[in-house]
C-alpha cells in the first residue's frame, strides 16, 4: 500500500512593502540641503545674543534718560541755590535799611513815637457744659467715656 | 560638500576662539576691560548751609565754573600761555607754571565768574581747555557777622569761624562710585556701582539773629567812626539761656573774598582777644567780697583820690577825683579805684583768686567757636607789689569779652553761670533735627542773694553813676563802665591809649539782654561811660523793640502827655 504522502503546496507570498518610514529618511537625507540647517542653527544660536544686545541697548537708553534727569535735578538744585542766595541778599537788613532811609526817606521812630499797648489776656475758653442724663445713659450703654464727653445737641 | 565642510570648519574655529576668550581667558580679559572702561568717580557732597535763629540764610552754596587745561594736548605751551593769560588775568609765567603741575590735568582758575568763563570759552580751545562746575560758598549778607560765621576755602573747607568749628558737621561725606563712560565721556548709569553713598553736610541754625546782628554792627560802626577808634567789638546775649544773639567786630571783612582780606580782620576779637577788663572787674570783686562775707554791704571806705599800695606804688582814681566815704554800691556806681583797692585788700589774695576762678576767668568758657583765648589770671603768688589792689579794679588780669558776659550771667541766674553757645540746632538736608543745644549751667559762682545785691549796685551805676548814658527810657538797666589803659610796649601803661567798654543787662528784673560794648583806642572822649555806654543804649533800645519787650514805664511824650496812638483803620 502506498501511503499517500501529505500533499504540500507552496504558494507565493507577496510580502507587503516595508513601511515607507524605513526608507524615507534615506531619501530625505539624500535630498536635504545643509545650508538652511546651518542657518537655522545659527539663528537659534544668535537669537539669544540679539535679545541680550537689545536688552543692553534698552538699559543704556534708560541709563541716558536717568542721566538726563539727574542733570536736570542738578540744574534745578543749582537754580534753587542761586535763587536762595539772591533772595537772601535782597533781604539783607543792611540793604533794606539803606533803601528805606535813602530812597524812601524813612526814619527810626523816637521812643516817644512808640507805644506799648497792654494786650488783654485771652478770654477764658467757654466751659464744657455738664453732661445730661441722656449723655450719661448713652455712655453707659456704649461703655465709652468719649461718647459721654460729647454733649447731646 | 566642500562648502559645507569649510563652513563647519570656520564655525568650529570661531566657536573655539569664542570659548577661549569667554571661558579660558574670560576672567583676565574682563578685568582688563574694566580697567580700560570703568572709572572711579568721586560723588561730592554739598556743604551744609548756615542759617540764623529764624531760618534766614547766612551761608549758602552756589554753582561756579572752574577752568582746567589738558597739558598733554598742548604742543606749544608758550603760545598757549600767551593767549590764555590775558583773559584769565594772570601772568604768562603763572599759566606755564600751572601747566607744569600735571600731565593730563592742570587747574587754570578755580570758581571764576560766569563772565570770565564765557570769555575763556570764546577762545575756542575746547581740546585744550575744559570747564567743571563746582560748589562755591556765598555769604549773601556780605560782611554781616563775618568773623563769627567765618569763611570756607577754595576746596570748600572751613577756614575760620563757625565754618571751621563745625567743619565736621557742615562738610558731609564724599561718596565713591565706579562707572563706564561712553565715547562722548558721559557716565553710563547702568554700569555705575556706588561704593559709598555721599552724605550732604548738615545745616546749622545759629543762635544769632540777623536783625540784632545788623543793629549791633551798625551802631558799632557808627561809634567807631564817631570816636575815631581803631576798632571795636560788641556781643549781645540772652543771659537767661547763654545764647549769643549778636557778635560783631569792627573793622570787618567780606567773607565772599575772605582770603583776600587782611588776616588780622579774620580774628573774632570778643572770643580770641584777651584784654585787661578795667572797671567792669569791680562787679566781680564786689560779688566776691559780699559772697565771702568778708566785707558787709554797709561798710564804707574812704577815697581821698589816691592810695599808697604795697611796694610804695601810689594808686590814683581817674582824674584824681576824691569820692570821700563810699559804700560798696557807691564804689561800683562811681567806679572808684581807691575804694575797690581797699575792698580787695580786705578780701585777700586767696579769697579773691578763688572767686576769680569760680567766675571762670583764666580758662576758656567753652564756646563753640574757634580760637578762644583763656585770658590771663596769674596765681596769687605772682601778684607782686600792688597786684591785689590793681586786679581789684581790673588791671593785671586779662579776660575776653565772652568771659565777662559769661561771668555776668551769674548775676541774673541766682549765681549760676551759663555756657555761651552759638549753634542752636543742627538738621540734616531733609530738614530733620539731629542735634540741639540748650541752657547749660557751667557752675555756681555766688549765692543768689549776692547776685541780687551786685545787680542792684549795677542798676545804681546807670541811674546816677558813671553809666547814665546807658539809660533807656522805660527800662531799668544794670551796667558797669570801664576805661582800661592799654599796656605800653616799653612796659607800664600807655597814657594815651584806652579800651572803653560797657557791660549792661536789661531789663531788670526779667532780663532779656546782656551786652558788652568795647571801643579800642577812641580819640577825644575815651571813657567807657562817654563812648561805650551810649552805644549800648542804642543797641539795647532797638533790640528791645525788635524783641517786643514792652517798657515797664511808658516813655513820656515831649509834651508830657500820653502818646497819641493812630487808629488801626484804613489799610488792611
Amino acid at each position: 500500500m502506498l501511503a499517500l504522502a501529505p500533499r504540500s503546496r507552496t504558494y507565493p507570498v507577496i510580502l507587503p512593502d516595508r513601511p515607507p518610514t524605513d526608507r524615507e529618511p534615506a531619501r530625505r537625507r539624500s535630498r536635504r540641503r545643509p545650508l538652511p540647517t546651518i542657518v537655522a542653527l545659527a539663528v537659534v544660536a544668535v537669537l539669544p545674543a540679539l535679545a541680550l544686545v537689545a536688552q543692553r541697548t534698552e538699559a543704556a537708553r534708560t541709563g541716558y534718560v536717568i542721566l538726563g534727569l539727574r542733570q536736570q535735578v542738578e540744574v534745578l538744585a543749582a537754580e534753587n541755590a542761586r535763587l536762595l542766595a539772591t533772595t537772601s541778599a535782597l533781604r539783607a537788613p543792611d540793604r533794606i535799611e539803606r533803601i528805606a532811609r535813602a530812597d524812601l526817606g524813612m526814619l527810626t521812630p523816637r521812643p516817644q513815637q512808640v507805644a506799648a499797648l497792654a494786650v488783654p489776656a485771652p478770654a477764658r475758653a467757654a466751659g464744657v457744659p455738664s453732661l445730661t442724663v441722656w449723655d450719661r445713659f448713652a455712655a453707659w450703654f456704649v461703655r465709652s467715656e468719649a461718647a459721654a464727653g460729647e454733649p447731646s445737641q | 560638500m566642500l562648502m559645507t565642510g569649510l563652513l563647519l570648519v570656520a564655525l568650529s574655529v570661531l566657536a573655539l576662539r569664542l570659548a577661549q576668550l569667554q571661558v579660558i581667558e574670560g576672567g583676565r580679559l574682563h578685568q582688563l576691560a574694566q580697567r580700560q572702561q570703568l572709572e572711579a568717580i568721586a560723588l561730592d557732597p554739598h556743604r551744609g548751609l548756615i542759617f540764623d535763629r529764624r531760618g534766614r540764610a547766612l551761608a549758602v552754596n552756589v554753582d561756579a565754573t572752574s577752568i582746567y587745561a589738558v597739558p598733554s594736548a598742548i604742543a606749544d605751551r608758550q603760545a598757549f600761555a600767551a593767549r590764555v593769560a590775558p583773559v584769565l588775568g594772570q601772568g604768562v609765567d603763572e599759566v606755564k607754571r600751572r601747566l607744569a603741575s600735571g600731565r593730563h590735568f592742570a587747574w587754570l582758575a578755580r570758581k571764576v565768574t560766569p563772565q570770565l568763563a564765557a570769555r575763556v570759552r570764546a577762545l575756542g580751545m575746547a581740546d585744550q581747555i575744559g570747564f567743571l562746575t563746582e560748589d562755591t560758598r556765598a555769604y549773601p549778607n556780605g560782611p554781616l557777622a563775618a568773623q563769627l560765621i567765618g569763611f570756607a576755602g577754595i576746596d570748600n573747607q572751613g577756614l575760620s569761624g563757625v565754618e571751621l568749628s563745625y567743619e565736621q558737621v557742615l562738610r558731609g561725606t564724599v561718596g565713591r562710585a565706579i562707572a563706564a563712560r561712553d565715547g562722548r565721556g558721559r557716565v553710563m548709569v547702568e554700569t555705575q556701582q556706588v561704593l559709598g553713598t555721599p552724605q550732604d553736610g548738615q545745616d546749622i541754625l545759629l543762635t544769632i539773629d540777623q536783625v540784632i546782628q545788623h543793629i549791633t554792627e551798625r551802631e558799632l560802626i557808627a561809634a567807631v567812626e564817631r570816636t575815631g577808634a581803631k576798632g571795636g567789638w560788641a556781643v549781645v546775649t540772652d543771659p537767661m539761656t547763654g545764647e549769643i544773639l549778636a557778635m560783631a567786630t569792627v573793622p570787618a571783612f567780606n567773607p565772599n573774598s575772605g582770603s583776600d582780606a587782611n588776616v588780622r580782620r579774620w580774628v573774632n576779637r570778643p572770643v580770641a582777644e584777651a584784654q585787661e577788663p578795667g572797671s567792669t572787674f569791680k562787679i566781680f570783686l564786689m560779688a566776691a567780697a559780699l559772697d565771702s562775707g568778708v566785707v558787709p554791704p554797709t561798710e564804707r571806705f574812704f577815697c581821698g583820690g589816691s592810695l599808697l599800695a604795697p611796694g610804695g606804688i601810689v594808686l590814683r582814681d581817674a582824674g584824681g577825683r576824691r569820692h570821700g566815704w563810699q559804700t560798696m554800691s557807691e564804689i561800683v556806681k562811681n567806679s572808684c579805684n581807691v575804694g575797690a583797692a581797699q575792698v580787695g585788700t580786705r578780701l585777700g589774695k586767696a579769697q579773691f583768686f578763688h572767686y576769680i576762678r569760680a567766675f571762670g576767668f583764666g580758662r576758656p568758657v567753652g564756646i563753640d567757636l574757634p580760637g578762644e583765648s583763656a585770658g590771663i589770671v596769674p596765681p596769687p603768688s605772682a601778684w607782686l607789689g600792688p597786684g591785689l589792689q590793681t586786679i581789684s579794679f581790673g588791671q593785671g588780669v586779662s579776660t575776653t569779652a565772652i568771659q565777662l558776659l559769661t561771668a555776668a550771667t551769674a548775676l541774673v541766674n541766682d549765681g549760676a553761670m551759663l555756657r555761651p553757645y552759638i549753634v542752636r540746632a543742627v538738621r540734616d538736608h531733609q530738614g530733620r533735627l539731629t542735634d540741639a543745644a540748650g541752657r547749660q549751667v557751667l557752675g555756681r559762682a555766688i549765692r543768689p542773694e549776692t547776685a541780687d545785691a551786685v545787680l542792684q549796685m549795677m542798676v545804681g551805676t546807670t541811674r546816677t553813676g558813671t553809666g547814665t548814658q546807658a539809660r533807656i527810657d522805660g527800662y531799668t538797666v544794670a551796667g558797669k563802665t570801664a576805661t582800661a589803659q592799654k599796656p605800653a610796649r616799653q612796659g607800664g601803661y600807655d597814657p594815651d591809649r584806652y579800651l572803653a567798654s560797657f557791660l549792661g543787662i536789661v531789663p531788670i528784673p526779667n532780663p532779656r539782654l546782656a551786652a558788652l560794648v568795647v571801643l579800642d583806642e577812641p580819640h577825644g572822649a575815651y571813657s567807657g561811660g562817654e563812648v561805650a555806654a551810649p552805644v549800648f543804649r542804642q543797641i539795647a533800645s532797638q533790640v528791645l523793640w525788635y524783641l517786643r519787650v514792652p517798657p515797664a514805664v511808658q516813655p513820656p511824650t515831649p509834651s508830657g502827655g500820653v502818646p497819641r496812638i493812630p487808629a488801626a483803620t484804613g489799610t488792611p
